[in-house]
């Protein structure tokens, strides 16, 4: 039995609650640089702002109701973690899926829908996020509730009678079900996630593959799904794994971390797009009683989007030095790619100066990966110790400011 | 929490200073987030043969952030000047005579949270500023609980 947690419009409402003055009104914020709405306050969805519209591409009438925001990913992870530090004290295990969600174990919890509200509240007051939860007995049916719970005033759905709970729920919104899925389903009647828990599963796999036969099974209360190999949403790539053994040297982490930025990386750019942001976490293994625990987790803004694995691998690698501490011992670390766009949609910087022969030499190292197994060919950086890459700067034109995490920064309050 | 140092050091659970590496030559990451955080159910600063700043000002990391006065002189009979940092704990319920950041009229105002007889005002420290009567019509948040505040001495 699974819960999944999410923040709602989380980049949005943190900017609320350091910025009161915000709430209740059409809030956005922007992607790298100014490019694209990735997050929208309630009121913006009901001005009709769509996930990833261009700013450019808003009316004028409509943008001067508009606050702008620009992504503030030292702030949006820094209340990230405090979410998830949350959660870890009330359920019995935790699996951060993204930078706003988390999928939390239901394992011997008794009054299962009484803990969700409980979470919801105290994310709510100690952080001042609100959050949906979402219950089912498979991954597939706890994000469904999360996306029911949504339009419920209490926040917390669990999902026990799945055909009658999805028998609106569009099947293009169903977790696994991609729009060209959704689009052939579509034109064979199968329309809603109810239609697609009835449709004969022998012809379902011989038609569609493996993969919607397993989220079928998902959704008819059959868990298949593992955690770690889950992807998440298409505003992010979180690469994500258990180390074999517990990592306490400063060397083996960082290594660890590059080969999942690399293969993060990989994901990127088969599926042409450029992140605009990186975040690093690290964890200590919570099962391991008695030890120190430690999950620092980091996140990070570029000043041009990149899909260049050598800047990403040297910036993960100054977030791993600044948040290794000696004397844990490490079970797990994650990547995550942030703000991802299409990349003749973003703008680069005019004082940057983009490296043209990156694409090519990015595509041969991916060929060269796919003909001779992950991992045959690769950069040095985690030993080769790069230096962080330079402070560009960058244009976002409403950024707030980094509350959290800079002294300099800090609320001021009368 | 430590002023000398950049790194508000809520992240390391056995509380040692010397634990933290030196923040020094990071420009894409210059300052170190208050990541990371410790359980608060976990008796993280326990066994520990040091003094921590943390472990005396920070009760609930997860839930503690620090914000700058910018009063005026309106708190300083609380103790509380212009430029100093609060910190304040959001998991706190405000009871009477606690210093509270308040949410007020659309902006963030530090407080005395006063109830009398079923009336809240919302008092300062200073004789020139009168308390703000609450009506039952009017809107007041707690955002937060001032567990300490501080400032520099040397130099500042």
């Amino acid at each position: 039995m699974f819960a999944l947690v999410d923040g709602n419009n989380f980049y949005a409402s943190v900017e609320r609650v350091w910025q009161p003055e915000l709430r209740g009104k059409p809030v956005i914020v922007l992607s790298n640089n100014d490019g694209c709405a990735i997050a929208r306050s309630q009121e913006a969805k009901a001005l009709g702002i769509k996930m990833g519209q261009p700013l450019h591409q808003i009316p004028p009438e409509v943008r001067r109701q508009l606050h702008v925001r620009s992504a503030n990913f030292a702030l949006y992870g820094d209340m990230s973690a405090r979410v998830v530090a949350v959660l870890r004290d009330l359920f019995p295990a935790v699996e951060v899926y993204s930078i706003d969600e988390s999928f939390c174990d239901l394992a011997g919890v008794g009054d299962r829908l009484a803990l969700a509200a409980h979470a919801r509240s105290r994310i709510l007051q100690w952080v001042g996020v609100p959050c949906c939860v979402g219950i089912g007995v498979t991954k597939t049916l706890a994000k469904a509730a999360n996306k029911l719970a949504k339009s419920t005033v209490d926040g917390v759905v669990e999902i026990v009678d799945p055909l009658e709970q999805l028998r609106e729920f569009p099947v293009d919104d169903v977790w696994g079900v991609g729009p060209r899925f959704a689009a052939r389903l579509g034109a064979e009647g199968i329309l809603t996630a109810a239609d697609l828990i009835r449709a004969d599963a022998e012809t379902l796999r011989a038609r569609y593959g493996v993969v919607l036969a397993r989220t079928q099974l998902e959704l008819r209360g059959t868990p298949c799904m593992e955690l770690e190999e889950a992807e998440a949403d298409r505003q992010q790539i979180v690469v994500s794994r258990s180390f074999g053994s517990e990592v306490t040297a400063r060397e083996d982490l960082a290594q660890s971390v590059a080969t999942f930025a690399a293969r993060a990386c990989e994901k990127l750019r088969a599926r042409s797009l450029q992140a605009g942001g990186l975040w690093v976490w690290l964890n200590t293994n919570p099962f391991r009683e008695g030890a120190a625990q430690y999950h620092p987790s980091r996140s990070i803004a570029f000043p041009v989007s990149t899909t260049d694995t050598r800047q990403l691998l040297g910036v993960a690698r100054a977030m791993v030095d600044s948040m290794w501490r000696p004397g844990y011992r490490y079970k797990k670390a994650g990547v995550g790619l942030l703000d991802l766009s299409r990349g003749s949609v973003a703008q680069g910087d005019l004082f940057a100066g983009a490296d043209v022969r990156v694409t090519p030499l990015m595509e041969v190292l991916d060929q060269a990966n796919r003909r001779f197994g992950r991992g045959a060919v690769g950069f040095a950086s985690a030993t080769s110790r790069r230096g962080p890459a330079p402070a560009w700067g960058m244009k976002q034109s409403s950024l707030s400011q980094a509350f959290t995490t800079r002294w300099d920064q800090l609320l001021r309050v009368k | 929490m430590s002023l000398p140092s950049p790194a508000p050091k809520l992240s390391a659970p056995d509380g040692r200073a010397a634990a933290a590496p030196a923040p020094a030559a990071r420009p894409v990451i210059p300052h170190l987030a208050a990541c990371g955080f410790p359980s608060p159910a976990e008796d993280h600063y326990g066994a520990c043969d040091e003094l921590d700043l943390n472990q005396r000002c920070i009760a609930n990391p997860v839930a503690t952030y620090f914000v700058q006065a910018d009063a005026g002189v309106s708190m300083v009979e609380f103790g509380i000047f212009p430029g100093d940092t609060l910190v304040v704990d959001r998991s706190i319920t405000a009871r009477n005579g606690d210093i509270v950041l308040a949410l007020y009229d659309g902006g963030f105002l530090v407080k005395q949270w006063h109830v009398q007889g079923g009336r809240l005002q919302l008092r300062s420290g200073h004789p020139d500023h009168a308390p703000i009567q609450i009506g039952p019509e009017e809107e007041v948040e707690v955002w937060g609980v001032v567990t300490w505040s501080f400032r520099k001495q040397y130099r500042r």
